[in-house]
């Protein structure tokens, strides 16, 4: 009866594991921090990482990041709905300003595929 | 071939197709409950068939039952959105299966069966990263070439134990 | 034989590859069009086609349907008394939008706009008078509102038409002609909070369509639902509001009353494959109440409906029991 596994096997499967390993090693960096995509009127304007804190201007809105999350700081919109809505940090998720047209999305996918609100 | 392919043995195929065919909707299934968003990845069970066709059809059988099943699961699925992402992988890892078993002797039908697993959910990655352009993605590919090791292990072993009886009972020719 | 058998298998492992070079591919993309953030998702050959045309049409819809000059609604509205020549869209539109208003008893009415320029929800809210309500009511009835052939006629002048809570799945549905247009696969479309998915997703899953938690933020979902090839749209008191003299007025106004449906509902979602029908009946039943909402629903074909109370107590249509799945401990789902 032939082995079920034999020395080339156990050395496939070795180097597989090593690959692997040494991959997500390598990549863990990279694939922790999450990233932030800034629109206006639909187009992109700003990517930016969320391990770094930072404060900048996007036209009339003024973002805040902090410890790996982002916010609306300031804004000049009648309805401040986008600096009361706080804090974004859930990966895929998203918020908005409407009267600026300014949107924010979070890199990585969420639970949900889409909300409906 | 191998094994000439008799009207007999024809019908074989269509039940070893069948057979492919449940193994892939089950996993599916399986796949659901763990959250990858990598479309089209699973386990790899549904290789097994591939693997008995290699070793005792012919590549073009294997390759022509690996197409089918990836046409006719993502019909199943509801469109043919899956299919483009599922047949890269079964094709990939047929070629690479195949190319193994004639090279690389030492290795056992686990052996191939682990490398057909993982060189199927890394093609998947590869697809995804080129049709979302999100290169972020090739984090899971190394997540997934374990989780190949793992079920192309299963499988293998499976393989191992089941396949000489089985081409015995169908009065197949063994001779690898 | 044996060039034969070399030459076979050469020829599939072609074949495969060729056809393995001819993947789909994914387009997402984000625009401002319905006076909201309308995103989508277009997996398929020709998604970056599909993609354009669908945008093209939202922003074409936005200039002809809404409420702002130089729109068929615009023009409807100041032709009043007389007939206004619309387009053979706007007055299907319109149409269907009266149809609704008759099915649902008013619930859902187009002519609101005389109440919701009242309360100027959108621009400076205030709370009217008694007396400033009572004048508006007579002019807010779709039964002023009459369309043959091209032409929609306001008999009543005063009457204001707003296609607001319909526009958006009217919009839907278009988009998913085009997706059906370009031979799209799958497909994720979100306008401004009304979500409409094509197909299922490439892995053969359902969406998941998370219900926003009415007394969460913006990000917070109560439940989540799995669906394919439908419309989720979601009435809620949390998208437009204002706080005076302590008290909270949302945007669903109850036509025959004036004033913001008070009846302890903070949400209604429909799910319908018709987008316009769900966006029209999602206003209508949060109107209606939970108890005349969910019956309507349970005998209405094709539609099934969530419904959220202030008790935070969770409502659904028999067709959702077994597929809706609550989140957030907070709400219990009631059978």
């Amino acid at each position: 009866m032939k082995p079920i596994l034999s020395k080339a096997d156990i050395l496939l499967f070795i180097l597989i594991a090593v690959i692997a390993v040494s991959g997500m090693i390598l990549l863990s960096g990279s694939g922790g921090a999450q990233t932030a995509v800034i629109r206006q009127n639909g187009q992109i304007v700003k990517e930016v990482q969320l391990d770094a804190d930072q404060s900048f201007w996007i036209g009339s809105v003024r973002f805040e990041v902090k410890s790996g999350s982002i916010r609306f700081a300031e804004s000049n919109c009648a309805g401040q709905e986008c600096v009361h809505a706080g804090w974004l940090s859930s990966p895929g998720s998203s918020m908005a300003c409407l009267p600026n047209r300014i949107s924010v999305t979070l890199s990585g996918k969420s639970e949900v595929d889409a909300i409906a609100e | 071939m191998r094994n000439k392919l008799t009207p007999r043995r024809i019908a074989l195929l269509g039940a070893l197709l069948s057979l492919s065919l449940v193994l892939s909707v089950a996993e599916s299934m399986l796949g659901a409950l763990i959250p990858i968003p990598v479309p089209g990845v699973k386990l790899g069970l549904a290789n097994i068939v591939s693997m008995f066709l290699l070793s005792y059809f012919s590549l073009s059988a294997a390759l022509t039952v690996g197409l089918l099943r990836a046409l006719l699961s993502s019909f199943f699925a509801g469109g043919f959105g899956m299919f483009f992402y599922s047949v890269s992988g079964v094709i990939f890892s047929i070629l690479v299966m195949f190319a193994a078993m004639k090279t690389i002797k030492p290795l056992t039908i686990t052996g191939v069966s682990v490398l057909g697993a993982c060189t199927h959910n890394f093609m998947q990655v590869c697809i995804a990263v080129l049709t979302t352009g999100e290169t972020r993605l090739f984090y899971y590919a190394f997540i997934l070439l374990i989780i190949g090791e793992v079920s192309g292990t299963i499988t293998g072993v499976t393989a191992h134990a089941l396949f000489g009886r089985a081409a015995g009972a169908l009065k197949l020719q063994t001779k690898q | 034989m044996k060039k034969r058998s070399s030459v076979v298998p050469a020829l599939t492992a072609v074949l495969s590859l060729l056809l393995c070079s001819c993947t789909p591919a994914e387009k997402t993309s984000e625009t401002f069009a319905l006076d909201t953030i309308c995103t989508q998702q277009v997996i398929g050959i020709n998604a970056d086609a599909a993609v354009s045309e669908v945008n093209e049409n939202l922003t074409r819809i936005t200039r002809e349907l809404s409420m702002n000059e130089g729109s068929y609604v615009y023009a409807a509205n100041h032709s009043a008394p007389e007939p206004a020549a619309v387009s053979d869209e706007a007055a299907r539109l319109i149409a269907e939008a009266l149809r609704y208003a008759d099915e649902t008893d008013g619930a859902f009415d187009p002519a609101i706009g005389a109440i919701s320029t009242l309360w100027d929800i959108t621009g400076s809210p205030r709370v009217p008078s008694d007396d400033e309500i009572a004048d508006a009511l007579p002019f807010t009835d779709y039964h002023n509102v009459t369309v043959s052939g091209n032409a929609v006629t306001i008999a009543k002048k005063g009457t204001l038409l707003d296609l607001g809570g319909i526009a958006k799945g009217y919009a839907a549905d278009l988009a998913v002609q085009i997706y059906q247009k370009y031979g799209v696969g799958s497909a994720i479309l979100n306008l401004g909070g009304n979500v409409c998915v094509y197909g299922k997703k490439t892995d053969g899953s359902d969406f998941r369509i998370g219900l926003r938690d009415p007394l969460g933020a913006e990000n917070e979902y109560a439940a989540i639902i799995s669906v394919s090839n439908t419309s989720v749209v979601t009435s809620g008191v949390y998208e437009r509001f204002f706080e005076s003299g302590g008290k909270t007025y949302h945007h669903l106004f109850d036509p025959k009353t004036g004033r913001p449906a008070d009846n302890g509902l903070l949400a209604v979602t429909v799910v319908c494959e018709s987008s316009a029908k769900a966006d029209a009946l999602s206003t209508a039943l949060f109107v209606m109440g939970l108890e005349k909402g969910l019956v309507f629903a349970e005998h209405e074909d094709g539609v099934e409906a969530v419904f959220i109370t202030d008790d935070r107590y969770v409502y659904v249509t028999s067709g959702l029991e077994d597929n809706i799945r609550i989140t957030d401990e907070a709400y219990t789902l009631k059978s």
